[in-house]
């Protein structure tokens, strides 16, 4: 694991040929509930990068934005949710013509969907928890309410319901009764236009990020908390659970079947998989392009499970993005 | 620990697009100027001993001053029964540290401050609620916990009130049960921690006597220069029993010694300056008209069937929307609107609690910034409201 990690660093080092140290631009902040958690990322990969001696400045979503990117040798977007992760800045950066890290705009796209994402890995042949998903404009103007309820009796209960495009768990609900349905979608809906509900896996959460040109796998990290799902509200409340590293849910399939999916969907240089490990194995549950990097985040501790500095990780990773200027 | 759900929203309220509703500030600029000269005045009397250490219980001149501010309400105290606190926040987060131990019970309205519940869930206080009415903790309510809590084999530490306009709902209790509240309290052993910082914010109606007014026994009282000087200036305190205030002090020495001398003195040279009563005239001149704005924004944009209950006073309007709005979800698609709020499970210590209401600030936002805020809120219930019955509608059509 230490061996692969390094080996992509080093190789990412030899082949840039870039300034030494280089002007980075970190974006972060954004407009969504996700904007806390994205500064902390921003701030601690600034950090990194000062640290390393980089001529680094922090910058948010505003209309002096892109005017900024373009003053940059290379943009490290830390930016949750909308415009960071779907996209919307990874466009920008490539018409500005300014290198920036992370996956590109059409990976962003269908990871950030989970809907199309669950297509794309069902395709595969990757397991995945069976759900469907229901736009608002169906619901509003073909009923398609009645959708929803025949999907979640297909599912059966317990069921999850989430925003199809949405980060932290904000919007996720675990719904045991029909009766509480209508809600919990309500709820979904009030977070993206798209909901998804699927089928509930009684398991342990395991994530496992992926790191580098050729995403390579970071030790798994299993989350241990009481709650029934690892929520936005569990997320956010110290102690309520907690990181173990190295897993002891994983076995040996379960980095593999990451690096599977990060190369079928296209991560490139970082990203996170997300599965449950249930009764029947693991189901992908989320691939995330962007996933917080802040000190108490799964990356960065991920990160030093492999024996690397943070520091080497921003490196490593600005390194890529300037590789493929 | 849980994370106050008003954390989330402090970065997102730093962007320009959005109009805040959510926090709990005040219009400093009324009384901006007014500090500026106690500054002066402060450095010039005497420049070391406001840049100097103080002590615990605070500047003795301060507390003087606390005492005749106190004494407006018809409290009778002496400064040496005081200490002064960064806030009423730190006194809670005080009082919570030196009673509970983990477990331990205390008692609060709900819904009751945020803040107070962030203090007790800290020391992981077992907080039960009382239930309330349109004049504040019903009596009878309040003796049904107390012995329901007693065959339990247990005890509260203490009942935790705002009795006045409180936060988030604006209620007052009635002057009539605060005499029997008291009683009940004193006849099972339960002390009274009575956070009182909008008192004073009254724009209508009668003033209704604090409960440390009626008796100095079992009740610890708390104030705030927050409200009618400046949250800023982090100036609050304690009125207690001496047993207590001296336990007080002690924590508060180990917490941070002493609160900044420099802003205990700035806050007495204000309250010393004769300013006070024209300034709070001032305050309750400009938050009525912000309420009466509020008021008639959200008869003009909310959905048919909300429901608010004007307060005679302090900062904030509860609103509660009709079925099946979940205003805890609804903020995701009011901050994409462009305006915030904080939901009513906030202030409740069961978060599945206060999902139809939401607190509104008034005393912060410019009347322009109400309409518009009011405007696109009301826009967005509609929405929700419309979307939420398009959705149940359609899920049960066809069921049985």
């Amino acid at each position: 694991m230490k061996n692969s990690t390094s080996r992509a660093a080093s190789t990412t080092q030899s082949t840039t040929g870039r300034p030494r140290l280089a002007r980075v631009v970190v974006v972060r902040g954004g407009r969504s509930l996700e904007r806390e958690i994205s500064l902390r990322s921003g701030h601690n990969v600034a950090a990194a990068a000062k640290r390393l001696g980089h001529d680094v400045e922090e910058a948010d979503v505003d209309s002096a934005l892109t005017r900024m990117l373009s003053t940059a040798d290379v943009v490290f977007i830390a930016l949750h949710g909308r415009d960071g992760e779907d996209g919307t800045l990874q466009l920008v950066c490539e018409a500005v013509g300014v290198p920036y890290t992370g996956s590109g705009p059409l990976t962003c796209r269908s990871c950030f969907d989970k809907g199309i994402a669950k297509g794309l890995l069902l395709r595969a042949g990757i397991p995945v928890p069976p759900g469907y998903v229901i736009p608002e404009e169906a619901v509003r103007h073909m009923g398609a309410g009645a959708a929803l309820r025949d999907a979640a009796t297909k599912l059966g209960y317990p069921l999850i319901v989430k925003p199809a495009a949405q980060g932290s768990a904000l919007g996720l609900a675990l719904v045991d009764d029909p009766a509480d349905l209508s809600a919990a979608a309500l709820a979904a809906f009030d977070h993206g236009d798209r909901i998804l509900i699927e089928r509930f896996v009684d398991g342990v959460d395991v994530t496992v990020a992926v790191y580098g040109p050729e995403p390579a796998p970071l030790p798994a990290v299993d989350i241990k908390t009481p709650a029934k799902v690892f929520d936005f509200e569990t997320r956010v409340s110290p102690g309520a659970y907690e990181f173990v590293c190295p897993s002891k849910i994983a076995d040996e399939r379960t980095p593999t079947l990451a690096v599977e999916v990060a190369r079928l969907m296209g991560v490139r240089d970082f990203g996170r998989v997300d599965m449950r490990i249930g009764e029947d194995g693991p189901v992908v549950l989320d691939v995330k392009t962007c996933p917080g990097l802040t000190e108490t985040s799964i990356v960065p501790f991920a990160v030093a499970h492999a024996q690397l500095r943070f520091e080497d990780f921003v490196e490593a990773t600005l390194d890529a993005a300037l590789a493929r200027q | 620990m849980t994370r106050s759900e008003i954390r989330e929203l402090f970065a997102v309220l730093e962007r320009p697009e959005v109009i805040s509703l959510a926090g709990g500030n005040t219009d400093t600029s009324i009384v901006a100027h007014r500090i500026e000269e106690c500054v002066h005045a402060t450095l010039a009397r005497n420049s070391a001993e406001a840049l100097g250490y103080g002590i615990g219980e605070g500047h003795a001149r301060l507390r003087e001053r606390l005492v005749e501010l106190m004494s407006l309400e018809g409290i009778t105290a002496q400064p040496h029964q005081l200490v002064v606190t960064d806030g009423a926040q730190q006194a809670l987060e005080l009082l919570a540290k030196i009673f509970c131990e983990p477990g331990d019970l205390i008692i609060t309205e709900a819904p009751t401050y945020v803040g107070a519940l962030g203090a007790f869930d800290s020391f992981q206080a077992d907080v039960r609620t009382v239930a309330t009415d349109g004049e504040g903790v019903i009596p009878e309510a309040l003796v049904e916990r107390l012995e329901a809590i007693g065959a339990e084999g247990r005890r509260a530490k203490f009942l935790y009130l705002v009795p006045t306009f409180q936060n988030p709902s604006g209620i007052t209790l009635a002057a009539e049960r605060r005499g029997e509240i008291i009683s009940i309290c004193r006849q099972r052993n339960v002390l009274i921690v009575e956070d009182n910082p909008y008192a004073q914010v009254r724009f209508e109606g009668d003033p209704v006597a604090p409960l440390r007014s009626l008796t100095d026994d079992g009740i610890i009282y708390l104030g705030t220069l927050s409200k009618v000087f400046s949250p800023g200036m982090r100036v609050g305190w304690v009125l207690a029993p001496e047993t207590i205030r001296e336990r007080l002090v002690l924590a508060k020495e180990a917490a941070d010694l002493c609160s900044s001398p420099f802003t205990q003195l700035v806050a007495a040279e204000y309250l010393g300056s004769g300013h006070v009563p024209d300034d709070l005239e001032m305050v309750r001149k400009v938050y009525k008209e912000r309420r009466d704005a509020m008021l008639d924004a959200l008869d003009a944009y909310f959905p048919a069937g909300t429901t608010t209950r004007p307060p005679e006073g302090g900062l904030f309007l509860w609103v509660t929307l009709p079925a099946p709005i979940d205003t805890k979800a609804m903020r995701a698609r009011a901050l994409e609107g462009g305006v915030a709020y904080v939901s009513g499970t906030a202030f409740h210590p069961d978060k599945r609690d206060g999902r139809r209401s939401m607190r509104l600030n008034f005393s912060y936002p410019s009347l322009a910034d109400i309409e518009e805020g009011m405007h696109r809120l009301g826009a967005v219930a509609h929405e929700e409201l419309d979307f939420a019955r398009s959705l149940d509608d359609s899920i049960n059509d066809g069921k049985a």
